[in-house]
């Protein structure tokens, strides 16, 4: 009986409620031209637990996404009647409507009704909170984040991992800003600047030494302030106390013109869903954005499907409802699922993540677009389309590793790490954001999970203060620095940092950890205390005995101690947080696969480093060169742990390397493997900066980006990536820019098995291998000449060039200068201030060397020096210019027609590494070579501002390297002898008796060998 | 002939040879007080003569073409540090007062100097060495200047001869003496680079490194990219101390008795002007030890031995 009535019951709910919960229209007005409104209503009857919306339409009645408010502090409470609601009118809005949602009874009366056009004084709504402690008008994205009272008074509180942000506000393009007297500033305060369309363009840095302290980009029209928590080790930056903020204009500032909106696009629309999350709604703007740049007409951004007769793109999470296959075969990933339905287009996802890569998919596979690179100059590369399509809208993918990430992208500083993190989200990738310096909204909204992570020993953290049983006993001392791995054996260590972990977690209520690590130390070092020697006991009841008390002598050992302590973090842990993974190095010692079972929670993420060729997938076993190691023990290590962790396994990369590669064919058979073996975290390192200085980047984005598409799909093929790349970013020049990177895997590919190749490597032995030693120097070049000359389109013509500096800037870095021809030297080497001495090769900005005193590498030296050189096929002629602030104080050996050492001030040279020529030459004439030139000419000039040293040396006894033709050469220079005052110095800093090949120059003469 | 000189109490004409005391002088001779050929040169060796020049108290010559002049063996004791001092200089000018790179090419093997090496030996006249380690240095002054070497007498050794290779050089000498220092937990040779840029008693620099003469008068070891000190003795289990002055990070390496790595480890990191030190307990076959370092200024760097 009591079933039937239960049953009863959910039926009755099921017709009631979902009529319960439609909101009921209260009040329409007009909206007044103001940016700012405000509305004032007051009602009566039974509210607790209603809701209040705002809705607001345009001119044609459709329902704007940015005119919907519906959140959660919008709720009506019991003894209160009057309400308050302060808000920016959207763009195009011209009717408000006010609604009650009303909960479970009959919808409140109306009594009283107010929409009134406001300002905001200091340009943000609701900036010192005057509307009250429960109402957030202005401030309706928070998390972690709360209006507080104390004696102080009203105020906001942004808790550790939180943030709080302003509502959008107009902004003057261009224009200077300053905070107001005394508002928050610093830490955790960020201006985040948007277009007209609210796409997000960038942060505006604050520096307050400047005024105005912040310039807003020309294309914004909106800001908003971020107020967040930082660096989680000082106490006092673990919260964030506002009081109010506000910012001022700058007076006399002259504000860009705002470029005219694009026009609206008839035929395609967006909707999202109100109150959707901020991940789902930065996704709907990045497509609507990119729509408008490829079509040249903006989609409105709806939220509800209008009348007409359109394209309706609907995009979110809430979506995968309609389609419970693909709802399933998107379970627990962040993958997508594209459908179209008659005129409705679907882009959808299980988690709001996989609603960003779902766009930019959907674009890839309509548009000739591609996110390429990084830096904001070369973000986006797409053909214009006035009529663009859908025409691809059946698809779904799911990724095949779950995290996704490249670490150490080099934007170290918090507000750069969006500039990286958008390119990595538009490339479908999901790295971690460390919490440990907050909440980098900026980053999370373009697709990065949250994370935590951390060397074993900073997890222990000041646990250490109070109890050295925690370091490590190193040679029989405990070594107490932070750079050691902990005692393994103290029972205390894995208890710790699990409670650290746990602590970790509670600060992130309500929103999941999805990246935990737990490392080793950057080192062999490890504790031999006596718990530590101690036999491991293993599963067959056989010891495993430490051979050595060095991990770099029993690396098994080690490694099994060190997965000992881990796994008992993660039995503590796993009862409560039984979804967790706790992520680690496989790494040093640690490479080596333990003796024991390692916990399902542990993803280990194995580094196959450092004496691993880079030019060989892993388990090819191809290429070991440090003899030290087995031939095979990466592939042996691979595949141990493969079966050591099959419901969990990591690639911690390391791809890249300072020279022109074909890394993405290493790393797209590292990830097949990887996938076959089960794995779910797909990495690589090292991507540097990509900004105004030239960098990697500008040799090998190509495979950065393949490597980049490898981790959503590691069976994608390579080559087929790479000529998605060509044609979308070179264009009209990818003929050559096909040839020419068809040369660099060519050339990558065909060099000996035994040269070896890794992220330590150094550019020029790279360099001389695929380019001198091939002799491809010219025919590389000449691509990239051509392909420059090719490009009519101007962002395309910038890359290009840089691509081709960059290519120069490696030959003459590592050594290779062209040294010109010119006719006019064999008669005008001696005239000093010929003009035909400005077509040579010219070193200049001379810098110190260091002696008895250390000098940083660029420290430019006191006294100036240039060396120039040129040449007419038979002689190199060479000009140095030394500067002398005092030329009177010169110090000199007595001049000899002889040889004779200058035992003083002087300019020197050495040619060739074997056999080697050394020439110097002091201010007096005083000169001298090793071994001694029969055929040289030389002479020296003295001047007002120094003295200058010419000379003439035949091709004929000067050390040209057999190989490549080249002459490596050195020039330095000795300003006084002895003493405090003397300075020495060279073209590059580097002594020239510091032997590395990488200091030398090789000088390559113009029509020799070429 | 090395027992002949055991147990002497004797005076010769210029040289005193004294009775091996602890921290003791073993050998002291001057050319000033000599008339005749040292007995311990070999009193009838053709390649040395002595010189009694104007404006020279006296020195011994050794002639640029002999090979090598070999001293009479002196009595040593395993394992204990001595020093040797003598007063020399060259008839050359690729010496550092006429060649500022001179130094610098020397150590890179560019030139072949004048120079001394010593060889230990045991009871029977077997040769004790550490595998890879020979005790020795240059001569590059034309003016006299005073040469120091500080060394340790291997395990088993009873007595060192010392050997000068004129190298083709006209070589001078004038003052010779060898002594025992006394007993000291300060275990490694020169740790304060007391001697002058030309006296690195087995500090080995590497690529641009060398000793440098700062112009207030002190010396400064810079390492270049992996260059090292010379072999100090250690004992596996025994703890000790290392304490710098300098700029950088320089490593420990543990070697054993065959001179062979067994584990190396960082130290500590040194900044300018404050001292740092760290202590360690050699791992378990340890033998010997030696600093090496990466592109690192030392001013000093002392291995000290702890009591137990």
């Amino acid at each position: 009986m009591k079933q039937h009535w239960t049953v009863f019951l959910f039926i009755l709910c099921q017709m009631w409620l979902p009529a319960q919960q439609e909101a009921v229209l209260l009040q329409e007005a007009a909206l007044t031209e103001a940016a700012f409104h405000q509305v004032t209503f007051q009602v009566d009857g039974i509210v607790s637990g209603s809701r209040w919306l705002l809705h607001m339409f345009d001119e044609e009645g459709r329902l704007l996404y940015d005119g919907c408010l519906e959140k959660d502090w919008q709720a009506l409470q019991a003894g209160q009647a009057e309400y308050r609601h302060a808000f920016l009118r959207p763009a195009g809005a011209v009717k408000l409507q006010l609604l009650i949602r009303p909960n479970g009874k009959a919808a409140p009366r109306l009594t009283a009704f107010e929409l009134a056009a406001v300002t905001a004084e200091s340009l943000v709504l609701n900036a010192d909170f005057a509307l009250g402690a429960s109402n957030y008008s202005g401030w309706e994205d928070r998390y972690q984040a709360s209006f507080q009272e104390d004696e102080k008074g009203l105020h906001l509180l942004v808790r550790q991992n939180g943030y709080a942000l302003t509502g959008f506000f107009p902004v003057q393009p261009g224009g200077g800003y300053d905070l107001i007297k005394d508002a928050k500033g610093w830490p955790g305060v960020t201006f985040l600047t948007y277009d007209r369309d609210r796409h997000f363009l960038g942060i505006a840095s604050r520096d307050h030494r400047r005024k105005p302290s912040i310039s807003m980009p020309s294309a914004a029209a909106y800001a908003r302030i971020l107020f967040e928590t930082s660096h989680d080790h000082i106490p006092a930056f673990c919260s964030n106390r506002i009081d109010f903020t506000g910012l001022k204009a700058a007076e006399g500032e002259t504000a860009a013109a705002l470029t005219e909106p694009s026009p609206e696009h008839p035929e395609i629309e967006i909707i999202l869903q109100p109150g959707c999350d901020p991940r789902e709604e930065h996704a709907a703007r990045e497509l609507q954005h990119w729509i408008t740049r490829i079509s040249g007409k903006c989609p409105m951004l709806l939220a509800k499907p209008s009348t007409r007769n359109n394209l309706k793109i609907h995009a979110g999470t809430a979506l995968a409802e309609k389609f419970p296959d693909d709802r399933q075969f998107l379970q627990g990933s962040d993958g997508y699922a594209i459908r179209k339905q008659g005129k409705h287009l679907y882009v959808f996802a299980v988690q709001p993540r996989g609603i960003l890569y779902g766009v930019y998919a959907l674009l890839e596979k309509n548009a000739a677009i591609i996110w390429p690179r990084p830096n904001p100059e070369f973000e986006v590369f797409f053909q214009a389309e006035a009529n663009l399509q859908f025409r691809q809208t059946d698809f779904r993918s799911r990724p095949v590793f779950q995290l996704r990430e490249i670490s150490r992208g080099g934007y170290g500083h918090q507000n750069k790490a969006y500039v990286f993190q958008n390119w990595q989200g538009r490339n479908g990738l999901n790295p971690h954001l460390p919490l440990h310096t907050g909440f980098n909204y900026p980053v999370w909204v373009q697709g990065a999970t949250l994370g935590y992570g951390g060397s074993h020993r900073s997890w222990i953290g000041s646990a250490v203060q109070d109890d050295e049983n925690f370091f490590p006993l190193i040679d029989g001392v405990r070594d107490k620095s932070i750079w050691r791995q902990p005692c393994y054996s103290y029972e205390k260590t894995a208890e710790v940092i699990a409670q650290n972990i746990r602590e970790r977690i509670a600060l992130l209520p309500g929103k999941e950890l999805e990246y935990l690590m737990s490392t080793l130390a950057d080192n062999w070092s490890v504790c031999a205390c006596e718990n530590c020697m101690k036999p491991i006991r293993l599963a067959d009841g056989s010891l495993l005995e430490p051979k050595s008390p060095y991990a770099v002598k029993d690396p098994l050992f080690f490694s099994t101690r060190n997965f000992q302590m881990l796994n008992r973090v993660a039995e503590l842990l796993a009862p409560d947080f039984p979804k967790l993974r706790l992520l680690t190095h496989a790494y040093i010692f640690a490479a080596e696969p333990p003796k024991i079972k390692v916990h399902p929670a542990i993803i280990p993420q194995y580094a196959a480093y450092p004496t691993r060729n880079e030019r060989f997938p892993i388990l090819s076993g191809k290429g070991a060169k440090i003899s030290s190691y087995e031939p095979d023990v990466w592939a042996r290590r691979f595949r141990e742990w493969s079966q050591v962790k099959p419901d969990g396994l990591g690639i911690f990369g390391y791809y890249y390397t300072p020279c022109y590669n074909a890394l993405a064919d290493t790393a797209a058979a590292d990830y097949r493997a990887l996938a076959e073996f089960g794995g779910i975290y797909g990495h690589t390192e090292g991507f540097p900066v990509d900004g105004e200085e030239l960098s990697e980047w500008d040799m090998d984005a190509i495979e950065k980006w393949v490597i980049a598409k490898l981790l959503w799909d590691p069976k994608q093929d390579p080559a087929e990536l790479r000529e998605q790349y060509i044609g979308k970013v070179y264009g009209e020049a990818a003929v050559p820019m096909r040839e020419f990177h068809q040369l660099i895997v060519k050339i990558w590919h065909e060099a000996d098995e035994d040269f070896f190749v890794n992220c330590h490597s150094a550019t020029a032995p790279l360099f001389r291998e695929f380019f001198i030693k091939t002799r491809l120097v010219p025919k590389a070049r000449g691509l990239l000449v051509q392909a420059e000359k090719m490009a009519r389109e101007p962002q395309r013509r910038v890359l290009l060039q840089r691509m081709l500096k960059k290519f120069d800037q490696l030959q003459s870095s590592l050594g290779q200068h062209r040294v010109p021809v010119v006719e006019e030297s064999t008669q005008e080497w001696t005239e000093v201030s010929s003009t035909h001495w400005e077509k040579s090769l010219l070193f200049k900005n001379f810098m110190k060397v260091s002696d008895w005193r250390s000098f940083a590498r660029d420290t430019v030296a006191e006294q100036q020096t240039q060396a120039s050189f040129m040449q007419d096929g038979e002689f190199l002629y060479i000009r140095v210019q030394a500067f002398d602030s005092d030329p009177s104080a010169v110090v000199v050996v007595p001049f000899q027609q002889q040889p004779c050492f200058p035992n003083g001030d002087r300019v020197e040279l050495l040619f060739g590494t074997r056999p080697r020529l050394y020439v110097a030459l002091g201010p007096n004439g005083t000169f001298y070579s090793r071994p001694e030139l029969s055929q040289w000419r030389h002479q020296v000039v003295k001047q007002s501002d120094g003295w200058v040293a010419l000379m003439a040396i035949p091709f004929k006894e000067l050390p040209f390297d057999n190989q490549s033709g080249l002459l490596p050469m050195r020039v330095g220079r000795v300003f006084r002898l002895r003493g405090a005052e003397r300075e020495e110095s060279s073209f590059n800093g580097a002594s020239l008796y510091n032997n590395h090949e990488s200091f030398w120059a090789n000088l390559q003469m113009e029509g020799k060998n070429e | 002939m090395t027992g002949k000189y055991f147990n002497l109490f004797v005076l010769l004409p210029g040289l005193i040879l004294l009775p091996l005391l602890q921290g003791q002088t073993i050998i002291r001779w001057d050319a000033a007080s000599s008339t005749e050929l040292p007995d311990w040169l070999g009193f009838q060796n053709p390649s040395a003569k002595l010189l009694q020049k104007e404006g020279i108290d006296g020195c011994l010559e050794f002639s640029p073409e002999s090979r090598m002049i070999r001293l009479a063996p002196f009595p040593i004791q395993s394992q204990r540090q001595y020093r040797l001092r003598f007063t020399a200089w060259l008839d050359d000018r690729f010496t550092v007062e006429h060649h500022d790179r001179a130094h610098i090419k020397t150590l890179q093997g560019l030139h072949r100097p004048s120079s001394f090496e010593m060889q230990f030996f045991d009871g029977n006249k077997q040769e004790k060495r550490i595998p890879g380690y020979r005790e020795g240095g240059f001569l590059l002054t034309a003016e006299p200047y005073e040469y120091v070497h500080e060394f340790f007498a291997p395990e088993g050794s009873v007595s060192v001869q010392i050997s000068f290779l004129p190298n083709g050089i006209r070589t001078f000498l004038s003052k010779l003496s060898l002594s025992q220092l006394p007993e000291s937990n300060v275990i490694n040779c020169n740790p304060d680079l007391s001697f002058g840029e030309l006296n690195y008693c087995g500090w080995r620099p590497a690529r641009d490194g060398r000793l440098y003469q700062l112009p207030d008068g002190k010396a400064i070891f810079y390492s270049g990219y992996g260059g090292m000190s010379g072999i100090f003795p250690l004992q596996e289990g025994k703890q000790y101390k290392a304490v710098g002055m300098g700029r950088g990070r320089p490593n420990l390496t543990y070697l054993n008795a065959e001179g062979k790595t067994i584990n190396s480890r960082f130290l500590f990191e040194l900044k300018s002007g404050a001292e740092n030190q760290a202590e360690f307990t050699p791992p378990p076959g340890t033998s010997y030890g030696r600093i090496v370092s990466y592109n690192v200024w030392l001013e000093s760097l002392k291995i000290i031995r702890l009591a137990e």
